[in-house]
């Protein structure tokens, strides 16, 4: 497991057509928003350095109030950062025993996704490795509690017809 | 539906059919203004999926996530009725009531 930055630049391209409708502000939000959903990354790891929200912000800026234009711009993840490291076994160890075998793939990616973006930028690869342990163990113990006690509840309504 | 399910559907629309568990979880603990760990978002999902309220498939692998595809939801037509419902059942539980707890 090595827990070196990815050299190779991923470079996502993200279009996006500013209604004419839309604030700066509303326009900003649907750039976030997209960045997150394409699974960029979070922006905060584009926060911690200057060239994504510049970016970011320069896209803005260059697009047009009133006018539907298409806005084409290059998300490069070697300018925020990016670590391609595996999910500890521990961790998935705790995923694979209490998730179904056909969602534990997408189960994995989600915390390695996490580990990549999130953990190992803010805390440092090996306390990162640890926090996505933590948040495994925690995440599944959450399974567990989450699941009986809606199972409980549901259970309550059907039994009283609420 | 709980609140945390309740979080969770108004997140998968407005992520319009591209919301995944790290993007739900997200969203939610936006709206709830508390964290929201991973696993309360798979508990809930499934739960969901369950009622079918909303569906899934495999989308991209993504190089962040070691290329592994993610799993996007989206609501389906059961659960655009069970928020609507709650929605006007909320209207009509505040309709009288001003903003300050007085009646109007």
């Amino acid at each position: 497991m090595k827990s070196a930055k990815s050299s190779n630049r991923n470079i996502q391209k993200v279009t996006l057509t500013r209604d004419p409708s839309l604030t700066d502000r509303e326009f900003c939000e649907r750039v976030i928003d997209t960045i997150r959903s394409y699974g960029l990354g979070e922006l905060a790891n584009a926060g911690n350095n200057g060239r994504g929200i510049a970016k970011i912000n320069k896209a803005i800026a260059d697009s047009k109030l009133g006018d539907s234009i298409v806005l084409a711009f290059d998300f490069d993840w070697s300018a925020v950062g990016t670590y391609n490291v595996p999910v500890p076994y521990a961790a998935r160890l705790a995923l694979c025993l209490f998730i179904p075998r056909a969602k534990q793939l997408e189960t994995i990616g989600d915390f390695e996704e996490k580990l990549n973006t999130v953990w190992i930028p803010t805390c440092g690869p090996r306390v990162g490795r640890v926090v996505c342990i933590w948040h495994a163990v925690w995440s599944m113990a959450g399974i567990i509690r989450f699941g009986v006690m809606a199972g409980f509840v549901d259970r309550i309504t059907r039994a009283f017809g609420w | 539906l709980g609140e945390l399910e309740r979080s969770v559907l108004v997140a998968i629309i407005h992520l319009q059919g591209r919301g995944y568990a790290v993007s739900i979880a997200d969203e939610t603990s936006r709206r709830l203004n508390k964290s929201v760990s991973l696993g309360a978002i798979y508990g809930t999902t499934d739960r969901l999926e369950k009622k079918g309220f909303i569906s899934s498939r495999l989308g991209d692998p993504t190089p962040e996530r070691g290329g592994k595809p993610k799993r996007l939801y989206r609501i389906e037509a059961p659960g655009e009725c069970a928020l609507s419902e709650i929605r006007q059942r909320d209207r009509r539980f505040w309709a009288d009531v001003s903003p300050l707890g007085e009646t109007a």
